[in-house]
């Protein structure tokens, strides 16, 4: 039987610490010799910081912010309630329940379907455009370094993007992520071949400076960084979203007869309004430009999300959101924790 | 030496026709269809698996929030959310059978007949060891109060189930009734081989800031370690009041508190919420009772099961 393994394991805190310059938030370093090496980002873990005590008695989910190395992972969290309040004041060496890999991480295998007329385009470049929210780095966070290394595992440096269907089952999921709820699409696996055509582009907003983690170091990952506050503290006056609009015309303004192509793609976590205005700007503008060229088909937005979890693993369905369907009620619940956090955005009714 | 005696003891129960080599079982909703456990632990210790509970047509279940959590325990307000019956039987049932471990199919209906008719096309499917109804659900027609509420609700639903199929029955009875003993006795009288308690507790919290239910439907049930204590003296209750077994559960976390709710007087035990926080619990608790029989020498399960009655 064919099964995608989940640790459930007392681990050791190795680090526990509150990020300077910032209001509340930690980086929890964790020894496990499982995670580091199979997460994809997006995923998540379930951390309980009392194992065996029932008083909070609830694991909280946290994505996994970065592997640190083959036998440590990280999370960044920001303490707003009991839960990450108590868990702040774990010490190095102690012990905390952890389960996970859990989760559909994001997909970054692209997929070129989408392409009409694209019979004989040629794509030259992979755009990603990260977009955060505040704490909403954290599973963004560690994308462009797995891009990357997937990208270099390949063998042959040109970039074929033909679709191929003859790859058997097991070749595939070795790479892509099982049980994925959202709608399967003919991925191609060669678009991993493409190290050197990625391009990464950050949009990090927040409220206000302290809230925007890493915002002197974290432009090593990227070829651009845009940074946006409420209060105008660091970068732009105003919400990441607008800034990313003012820039879009760059990215997905591209000539329809060109024989090349950049294939665009946008990854995205931060709170509910941020997401839905997000969605909501990047229909409209794939109604005017976008989808008649072909450049932003309907898997090409993916957006993290976050609900309150009891289990974290499915069977519980406490978590549910509603995705568009055919049906009479013209929607299905499905499980936050299971079948994402990561959604295709465009499938989302109630951001939309 | 030491391990062949606890070879020797014996884990294995009777639940009336049904028999399990564990005596430790998911909760019926806490399990789904035994898909995604399988990813984190193995079913080998598992005395039988409980499906989530299915009616006739498929449900969506409740808008969200539908959980929230209390001191040591959790409100949830799924609102029944199931594929219905005939996904279950295209889809879920083939998965639960490899495992070669009973499989009990909880369900519920909107109205008596309901039952009955999900009974008859529950034991018409291959695969399934045993029938559990869940009763604690609102009875439409009757104004929307719990079947399980009714003596003569329960004597009737629990015969026409009885008069449908020729598995095992399972009742599940709602906890809070004034007098649980005498709806147990209904429930043996009307034909059930089994008694399965508890469900959750009626309960609410309040988003004080917000002025609002937590929840979307204002009130859910309540389950986990806060409810245990009630829990393990109701099963007390149904145990000195019928001959047939009864399934002990409610904010079981550990071995120690499953051997609880055998010497009250469950035959079998099932975990729910505790599962949440630790996939290994099932098995867990199974080879924590071993050890704990042996330490006392006991030589079989049975020799505690409503030892406090003794
Ligand atoms: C898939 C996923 C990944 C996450 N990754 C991270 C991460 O990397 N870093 C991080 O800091 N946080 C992350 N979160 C949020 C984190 O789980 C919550 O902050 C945490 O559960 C709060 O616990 P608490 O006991 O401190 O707060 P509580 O006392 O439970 O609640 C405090 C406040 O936080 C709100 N809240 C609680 N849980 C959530 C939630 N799940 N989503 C939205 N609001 C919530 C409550 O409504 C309340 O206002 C993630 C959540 C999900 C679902
Ligand atoms: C999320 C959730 C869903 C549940 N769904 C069902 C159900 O479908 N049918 C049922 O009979 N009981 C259901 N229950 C009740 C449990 O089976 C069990 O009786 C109760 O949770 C007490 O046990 P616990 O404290 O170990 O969780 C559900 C409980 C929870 C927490
Ligand atoms: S948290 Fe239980 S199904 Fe998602």
């Amino acid at each position: 039987m064919k099964t995608k393994k989940i640790i459930n394991e007392n681990c050791e805190v190795t680090v526990n610490l509150k990020i300077k310059d910032t209001e509340n938030t930690y980086l929890l370093r964790i020894k496990n010799n499982f995670i580091p090496q199979n997460f994809i980002p997006g995923q998540f873990a379930m951390v309980k910081h009392n194992p065996g005590s029932s008083d909070p008695l609830l694991a909280r989910p946290f994505s996994i912010f970065r592997k640190f190395n083959e036998n440590e992972f990280e999370i960044l969290y920001r303490v707003c309630g009991k839960g990450t309040d108590l868990l702040s004041n774990i010490k190095k060496g102690d012990y905390i329940s952890v389960t996970g890999p859990l989760g559909n991480g994001f997909d970054t295998l692209y997929d070129f379907q989408g392409l009409k007329n694209g019979s004989g385009a040629k794509i030259v470049k992979n755009i990603h455009i990260l977009i955060a929210g505040g704490i909403g780095i954290a599973p963004l966070f560690s994308l462009p370094d797995f891009i990357k290394n997937k990208g270099r595992k390949g063998n042959e440096p040109t970039v074929d993007y033909r679709v191929n269907d003859s790859l058997d089952s097991n070749e595939r999921s070795n790479i892509n992520t099982e049980g994925n709820g959202r709608t399967p699409s003919n991925r191609v696996l060669e678009a991993c071949n493409c190290g050197d055509n990625n391009k990464f582009i950050l949009y990090y907003g927040s409220k206000t400076e302290k809230e925007l983690y890493f915002r002197y170091s974290i432009h090593s990952d990227y070829d651009e960084v845009y940074f946006a506050t409420d209060d105008g503290s660091f970068g732009y006056k105003g919400n990441a979203v607008d800034l990313l609009f003012k820039n879009i015309n760059d990215y997905c303004n591209q000539n329809e007869k060109s024989t090349e192509r950049l294939n665009v793609n946008f990854y995205a976590c931060g709170p509910k309004p941020m997401l839905s205005y997000l969605i909501n700007k990047l229909r409209a503008q794939n109604k005017s430009n976008m989808l008649d060229s072909g450049i932003l088909n309907e898997y090409a937005v993916q957006v993290s999300l976050e609900e309150h979890f009891a289990c974290g693993i499915g069977v519980c369905l406490g978590c549910v959101v509603k995705i568009n369907s055919e049906n009479s009620d013209n929607f299905v619940f499905k499980r936050v924790c299971k079948d994402g956090p990561v959604f295709n955005a465009f499938e989302l009714q109630d951001y939309c | 030496m030491e391990e062949k005696n606890s070879k020797d003891i014996s884990m294995s129960v009777k639940l009336g026709r049904l028999f399990l080599k564990y005596p430790v079982m998911p909760a019926s909703g806490t399990f789904g269809y035994g898909e995604e456990f399988i990813d984190i632990t193995d079913y080998s210790l598992f005395g039988a698996l409980v499906t989530k509970g299915i009616s006739l047509e498929p449900s969506k279940g409740n808008e969200m929030p539908r959980i929230c959590e209390t001191p040591c325990g959790l409100i949830n307000s799924i609102g029944l959310e199931n594929v219905g019956f005939e996904k279950f039987k295209d889809e879920k049932i083939d998965f639960l059978k490899k495992f070669n471990i009973p499989v009990i199919v909880n369900f519920f209906g909107k109205s008596v007949e309901d039952y009955a008719i999900m009974a008859g096309k529950l034991s018409r499917i291959d695969g399934i060891s045993a029938l559990e109804a869940n009763i604690s659900c609102p009875n439409v027609k009757e104004g929307g109060r719990a079947f399980g509420t009714d003596p003569e609700i329960v004597y009737e639903i629990t015969a026409s189930i009885k008069n449908c199929s020729d598995l095992p029955l399972i009742v599940k009875l709602t906890p809070l009734v004034s007098d649980i003993a005498l709806i147990a006795e209904v429930a043996e009288k009307a034909g059930a081989d089994v008694i399965s308690l508890v469900n959750t507790f009626p309960a609410a919290s309040i988003d004080i800031n917000k002025r609002k239910f937590k929840l979307s439907r204002g009130y859910g049930g309540l389950s986990g370690p806060a409810i245990k204590p009630i829990a393990v003296k109701l099963v007390n209750d149904v145990y000195k009041a019928v001959r047939i077994p009864v399934i002990g559960m409610g904010g079981i976390s550990s071995w120690e508190d499953a051997v609880e709710f055998f010497m009250a007087g469950a035959t079998s035990v099932a975990v729910g919420t505790g599962a949440f926080n630790n996939p290994y619990l099932i098995p867990q608790i199974t080879s924590g009772i071993k050890k704990f029989l042996q330490e006392n020498n006991f030589s079989s399960i049975y020799d505690i099961i409503g030892i406090v009655n003794n």
